[in-house]
């Protein structure tokens, strides 16, 4: 026998210890981090976003009047210019080191800027379609196009910039331009 | 929740066993219908885009045009999703209640689904479009992407153990933040015109073909319909889940009261 009483003889008022029971101890291990860590990464990667559209400043378009106005003071600079293909104005041909090129002309608001291309071509390269060509002012009469100014702009790197035409005209040429064969 | 079934889920009584009610699968069969029909119009009724140039030239995206069923619905069901959270966090930090915290944690799930979805049909639209897959300092592409990173972290704020009231307060502010950035993605297109390749808005331009209006307007519809099943079901997820966390604390106060040997009274104190 013992002094404490058996159970069953409890007063709940009186012998049951009722204060708080200590906290649990905090959870230990990948549960407890892994969302502090998740956070911490995205707001890493947010860093590294804003960081690289900050760095990359040649992101910005010149467009072709206004590449060929600072064409002097942009020098061999590197920098996007975008245009309009002048349609029937591409022809390839080989450069003096043997490589292949595209030279064609590229227009905005009347002012006219020849190109040579050595990059890939976009599928999208099509007369009239906005491109936004990577390269610099090259001053040589080498690569005549419709501008013919002395200079040509020299690209290594093309992308489309499409608009957001989506109606139809002319239907009936295209459906003749169709049966020509023009485009399958 | 009134129409959702409210058979034992073993839990307790008066939670409903399931998150599908009436409305919930008249919403999912319309949404299979709906994405049938948009299917067979997207690919046997829209033309392809071509256009002809005073030259003679044919221009356009051809068949890759019909990306756009996919990627536009989805950008505009990611506005939606962000812009029902802050809507909804706005409520909260107003009202206190949570039915608008678990409004705001639901949408902004779907959001980010949508965002994602967003991003991925846009580069796969952009390879044989732009000839790029991504463009780092694209403020379109950038802005989206940051968008949908403030949603994430949003949701993964709400997972660090706190307080309810705590958690929900502090997500609802992050909402808030983050809903501006909502407003810089959809205008990047005209207020960086020359920082983008994305193109600008072709419906308020309305330079659109009526077959392809047509169809585009009928992914709205059908995203639409998704939306709201999508949402039904994640807030009632939402709601059960609250339930069986406030079942578990009941179920902790009855063990020590009954390991006090302490009855309950009828106002649930002892």
């Amino acid at each position: 026998m013992t002094d404490t009483p058996p159970e069953d003889t409890i007063d709940p008022g009186e012998a049951m210890d009722l204060s708080p029971r200590p906290a649990r101890p905090p959870r230990r291990g990948i549960r407890r981090w892994a969302p502090v860590l998740v956070v911490a990464i995205v707001a890493v990667v947010i860093g590294i976003v804003l960081w690289q559209v900050l760095a990359d400043a040649t992101l910005v378009f010149r467009e072709v009047d206004d590449a060929v106005e600072r064409r002097e003071e942009l020098g061999d600079d590197r920098f996007r210019m975008i245009g309009s293909p002048v349609s029937g104005s591409v022809q390839e041909l080989s450069l003096e080191d043997g490589r292949p090129a595209v030279a064609f002309s590229v227009t905005l608001d009347g002012v006219v800027a020849d190109v040579v291309h050595t990059g890939a071509t976009s599928d999208q390269f099509q007369p009239e379609v906005p491109v936004v060509i990577d390269g610099h002012w090259v001053r040589s009469s080498a690569y005549a196009g419709a501008a013919d100014d002395g200079w040509y702009f020299a690209s290594d790197r093309m992308l489309v910039k499409h608009d957001n035409d989506y109606r139809v005209e002319n239907q009936d040429r295209i459906d003749d331009a169709e049966e020509r064969g023009q485009y399958e | 929740m009134t129409t959702a079934a409210t058979e034992s889920t073993g839990i307790g009584d008066g939670i409903p066993a399931t998150t599908s009610s009436k409305a919930t699968k008249v919403l999912g069969w319309l949404t299979l219908a709906g994405f049938a029909v948009l299917v067979a119009l997207a690919f046997a009724w829209v033309p392809e885009d071509t256009r002809i140039t005073e030259q003679g030239d044919v221009v356009g995206q051809f068949d890759a045009v019909r990306l756009m069923f996919v990627h536009v619905p989805s950008a505009i069901l990611a506005y939606t999703g962000f812009g029902l959270t802050f809507l909804a966090s706005l409520a909260y930090l107003r009202w206190r209640t949570d039915w608008w915290d678990m409004m705001a944690h639901a949408s902004a799930e779907i959001g980010v689904l949508f965002g994602g979805l967003t991003l991925v049909t846009g580069s796969i639209w952009g390879r044989p479009t732009w000839q790029t897959w991504w463009e780092w300092g694209d403020v379109r592409l950038v802005t989206t992407l940051v968008m949908v990173l403030v949603f994430i972290g949003y949701l993964a704020v709400r997972r660090i153990p706190a307080d309810v009231a705590v958690k929900a307060r502090r997500s609802a502010v992050i909402a808030l933040v983050g809903a501006v950035n909502i407003v810089i993605v959809n205008r990047s297109v005209d207020w960086w015109e020359n920082r983008t390749l994305h193109q600008q808005s072709t419906l308020i331009a309305r330079k659109i073909r009526d077959e392809t209006l047509f169809t585009l307007s009928f992914s709205f519809a059908v995203g639409m319909v998704l939306f709201a099943w999508l949402l039904l079901h994640r807030f009632r997820t939402a709601y059960l889940q609250s339930q069986i966390e406030e079942l578990e604390v009941n179920e902790a106060l009855a063990e020590r009261r009954a390991e006090a040997g302490i009855s309950e009274s009828p106002g649930g104190r002892p």
